[in-house]
């Protein structure tokens, strides 16, 4: 198995503070990992610094043998925690702009997608509500053959019918063999299933990391149940 | 391809209020032209020179505000997760920022000459004659004019996009910053320009009267066949037009410098 990502001891300070303190990680083809972790933990931080969205203080950073910089963004689709989309454009202009960047973007997926998420394509994205939005920003990500999807918060602030609509459309869009994905997320419960490994986030510092099943054994519940008994 | 994507969404973006400006441009300029004989002599004239500064003016805010605007609306998550370039980025910034400002100087430029003529012609004082020779002096001093305000509007936004994203690199004391990352680079073009200008050989300055550059000489001509005499060449003697290649060299490259720098900035510094 090829590996798409190596984090090592990776650090990214704001001003004084430390926002996320030696991270060592490294990921394989077509495995999930699940972030976990309270806000302020450093899960944002960490999908940001891998996307080249913000710059790493120390450590290294490798995606596909790449550091980051617009060579490594072909290969990264990030759903960031913001509403990134420009307001004016219309569904099917954003479809039309954001593919135009990527050769892994794949326009069939897109039309399923939209289809399957009941978005009307004709809809300008400031008359959105949040739940639509969110929707159309997972529906540009999963469109792509990337071969790392970084999800901050997909179900963050999200009715619990759009919320089953994204975990669809993760489930069914992803490429499980050949993709690997992160998600980062403190709503543990619904999206835990598809969890390959974890990794939990405490003041920027991993404290915990295993696999989810072996977790899950050593723990003797659910990964929501360890997430509790780290944090609470 | 990535900047030609680039620069459509910006065109697409801006391309409402880029007609909407326009249209009230020539609603405004066409008043204007009923005002002539109306108002007192040349001041549709000078209010429509005065709409060229208020332009220039929006041209220098405007220059910062390409890159805020994506900051504003959190859109600077799409911009730099892309797999482009960062002078893709500042050069489709760049590139509208002319689009837009260039066709608003290069039109009410335009509109200005006509006003002016108009003017000329509206007391009904003057022949054909001058007024077709007149009108070449006035079209060539538009042709002459207009090169440089284009250069300088080209160094206008890349300064201004270059001090913006020293801004969003440094992060604090945005205003200061930008102020300074605005101000210092001009200062220091400026200076070695003229220290460049002193001691550059002479086959660097082109000079030519500026009689001749506006064919003054037609307008002596019709003046004086229609019974007058008037030496308008001889009141300008010693007048010229010129520039200074060492100089326009020195721009040049500071502005290439700097655009390569803001992109560099983008690219590897500058952070959501």
């Amino acid at each position: 198995m090829d590996n798409i990502l190596e984090l090592n001891n990776l650090k990214k300070r704001y001003g004084t503070r430390w926002a996320l303190n030696g991270i060592d990680l490294t990921l394989g083809e077509g495995e999930v990992l699940g972030l976990l972790g309270p806000n302020g933990s450093g899960k944002s931080t960490m999908l940001k610094l891998i996307a080249g969205l913000v710059h790493a203080t120390g450590g290294s950073i490798k995606i596909a043998g790449l550091n980051p910089g617009p060579e490594s963004k072909a290969h990264v689709a990030i759903l960031p925690d913001a509403d990134y989309l420009y307001g004016w454009m219309t569904v099917k202009q954003a479809v039309e702009y954001v593919s135009g960047f990527y050769e892994d973007f794949d326009h069939e997926k897109a039309d399923r997608l939209i289809k399957m998420m009941g978005i009307d394509s004709k809809m300008t994205v400031e008359h959105m509500s949040k739940g639509m939005s969110e929707r159309l920003k997972l529906v540009l990500i999963m469109a792509r053959n990337a071969d790392l999807i970084l999800l901050d918060e997909p179900l963050g602030g999200i009715d619990p019918t759009s919320r089953d609509k994204i975990i669809s459309g993760i489930a069914s869009e992803y490429r499980w063999e050949h993709s690997t994905m992160i998600i980062a997320t403190h709503l543990v419960r619904d999206i835990e299933p598809l969890f390959d490994k974890v990794l939990f986030l405490k003041s920027g510092q991993g404290v915990l990391y295993g696999g989810a099943d072996e977790l899950r054994a050593r723990y003797d519940g659910s990964i929501e149940d360890i997430f509790k008994e780290v944090f609470v | 391809m990535d900047f030609a994507r680039l620069y459509k969404k910006e065109f697409m973006k801006g391309r409402r209020s880029f007609a909407a400006v326009i249209v009230i441009t020539l609603g405004i300029m066409f008043f204007l032209f009923t005002r002539i004989g109306r108002w007192d002599e040349g001041m549709p004239t000078l209010t429509a020179i005065m709409m060229i500064f208020g332009f220039c003016t929006a041209a220098f805010i405007k220059s910062f505000d390409y890159l805020k605007e994506e900051w504003r609306h959190n859109n600077q998550y799409l911009m730099l997760s892309l797999p482009i370039k960062g002078y893709d980025i500042i050069g489709a910034k760049l590139a509208y920022f002319m689009t837009e400002f260039g066709s608003h100087i290069l039109l009410l430029g335009a509109y200005t000459v006509m006003m002016m003529l108009a003017e000329l012609r509206s007391p009904n004082t003057i022949s054909n004659k001058v007024f077709r020779a007149l009108s070449l002096s006035a079209w060539r001093a538009y042709g002459l004019c207009i090169l440089p305000a284009l250069y300088i509007l080209l160094g206008a936004g890349v300064v201004g996009l270059f001090a913006y994203t020293v801004t969003l690199t440094v992060k604090k004391f945005g205003f200061w910053v930008g102020t300074a990352s605005y101000i210092f680079p001009i200062w220091l073009l400026s200076n070695f320009s003229s220290r460049i200008m002193k001691i550059s050989p002479d086959w660097m300055h082109i000079e030519i009267p500026l009689s001749k550059a506006l064919a003054l000489s037609n307008i002596e001509n019709a003046l004086n066949k229609s019974g007058g005499v008037i030496n308008i060449s001889g009141m300008l003697n010693g007048a010229y037009i010129g520039i200074d290649l060492a100089s326009v060299a020195v721009w040049t490259v500071g502005l290439a410098g700097l655009f390569l720098l803001a992109s560099w900035l983008i690219e590897n510094k500058v952070e959501v």
